[in-house]
């Protein structure tokens, strides 16, 4: 590796829980779930970890407390994940609204206050090839985190080779152990 | 004498001594003039002025039997100077006047002999000149070499608190090897890096000591697998432990945690889902290393099987 990691880095870790979600989703088998909290550590390393976001798209047509994605999003709010969340409205459920450009714009905007030393995106998708290449061209690092296999067989993995090309530093997440082994009894996912 | 050649008057003159005698006469004075300014005496029982000579500093009395007589305090005349040897004591200068030196002359000169005027002026006062030169040359190196010293001080200062600090680290750091390399007994005796609130597991700014497995950790021990779901070894000391594994389900890692989800009994961890991982053929034995500053234990899944 052309790069050693400085204990007195900055990392802001931002995740494209969507993105994340689609490539584990043939993961996160019964008895395994996606550890957030375990995957930022992993990827930060012996560096100084300032901050986590969370970006994702929510319904507001449901917005009760038995909501899987609420319940998700306030479990990260709880471990200190800075959620960002966009709205979408009943015609656009299941659909990623704003996220990729509100993923993009936090990145840039801390990359100009100076927030971080190293930024590591955790996502596949090519969209964020620009506002990495800006950030970078600040004199930051920007470091990308994937799921190099294919979340189902004859799938494409989610990982452009474009992001490959414009980070710094690429982590396969396959080869971290960041999926929690469940307890045998019945555990609800987060 | 040869009456075709002309007559070199000057070439005479040199030859009968004339012109030296006159070079000589006119250096005299040169010397013998000088710039002198008169003051009140300081000594009361005298009311004569006194000067001083402007390169040897000596006392310069009006000569009171020439025409020395019409000088006064305050005054100041290009004066004949005459040296006078007493029988005792330093040399003293009597002062002719030749031109008193006041507003009406400086009015009157012309830019020539002003600059005439500064030359010998600078002439005379040149060694004083020097004096202070080197005096200020002398302080101002002091004061710069004082900084210095000052300056280098406060780094040797500095340095030796790195110093202690860094050997401070060194010794911590020796601990944690001695403590990693004493294997299972260490492991045993504190399971790594205890935690004690959900607080703490949260996002914070804490610095986190993880290093490539590659680079720092060592085999330090073996786990037995007596069932499918089963792992057996005193490294695994009772209490909670969250268990991960890698997406590509090589390797498996085990931390222990006060909340977490998995609990050791009796040096036996019940890991759900391992036979999914890892096939299970009969009793085998895994090798685990550790790090002691992450705090857990890490196996590879797809290492090779060693039968119990």
């Amino acid at each position: 590796m052309l790069f050693s990691e400085n204990p007195a880095d900055r990392v802001m870790v931002f995740i494209d829980l969507a993105n994340v979600q689609k490539a584990v989703r043939n993961k996160e088998t019964s008895g395994f779930r996606l550890d957030y909290y375990r995957l930022v550590n992993e990827l930060a390393g012996s560096r100084r970890l300032i901050g986590a976001y969370i970006f994702d798209a929510v319904s507001t047509s449901d917005r009760s407390a038995f909501n899987p994605k609420w319940r998700l999003l306030d479990a990260l709010r709880f471990l200190g994940f800075r959620v960002m969340a966009r709205e979408v409205n009943y015609g656009e459920e299941g659909q990623q609204k704003e996220v990729d450009v509100a993923l993009a714009t936090e990145l840039v905007a801390c990359a100009f206050r100076d927030a971080f030393d190293v930024a590591i995106v955790v996502s596949g998708d090519r969209d964020f090839v620009p506002a990495i290449e800006r950030v970078r061209s600040e004199g930051k690092r920007v470091e990308v985190a994937f799921f190099g296999d294919a979340a189902l067989p004859g799938e494409k993995s989610s990982f452009s080779v474009h992001l490959q090309r414009v980070a710094d530093r690429v982590h396969n997440v396959d080869e971290l152990p960041v999926l929690q082994v469940l307890s045998a009894q019945l555990e609800e996912p987060a | 004498m040869n009456g075709n050649k002309p007559v070199d008057l000057l070439e005479l003159a040199r030859q009968a001594g004339v012109a030296q005698a006159r070079e000589h006469a006119l250096e005299a004075r040169r010397d013998s003039v000088q710039l002198v300014t008169f003051e009140h005496n300081r000594d009361p029982n005298r009311e004569l002025p006194v000067g001083r000579h402007p390169a040897t500093n000596r006392v310069v009395f009006p000569d009171m039997k020439r025409q020395g007589a019409g000088i006064k305090p305050g005054e100041t005349y290009f004066c004949d100077l005459i040296e006078y040897h007493p029988p005792a004591g330093p040399s003293v200068y009597y002062a002719n006047p030749i031109t008193k030196v006041d507003a009406s002359y400086l009015f009157d000169l012309r830019p020539e002999h002003v600059d005439k005027l500064v030359e010998v002026l600078l002439r005379s006062a040149q060694g004083k000149l020097l004096e202070q030169a080197r005096a200020q040359i002398r302080l101002s190196a002091e004061q710069d070499t004082k900084h210095q010293i000052s300056a280098l001080a406060a780094e040797k200062e500095a340095a030796r608190l790195e110093n202690d600090r860094l050997k401070l680290e060194i010794e911590k750091l020796r601990q944690l090897v001695v403590v990693g390399s004493n294997g299972d007994q260490a492991t045993r005796q504190s399971p790594v890096e205890p935690r004690s609130s959900a607080t703490t597991r949260a996002i914070s700014t804490r610095s986190h000591t993880h290093i490539a497995d590659s680079q720092t950790s060592a085999v330090t021990g073996v786990v037995n697998r007596p069932a499918a779901d089963l792992l057996s070894s005193p490294l695994l000391s009772d209490g909670r432990y969250f268990v991960h594994v890698s997406p590509n389900r090589q390797k498996l890692f085990i931390h222990p945690h006060p909340e977490g989800n998995l609990r050791a009994e009796n040096s036996s961890l019940s890991v759900p889902s391992l036979s999914i991982l890892r096939p299970f053929d009969g009793g085998e034995i895994l090798e685990v290393s550790a790090d002691p500053r992450v705090g857990g234990l890490s196996m590879s899944l797809a290492g090779t099987r060693h039968e119990v």
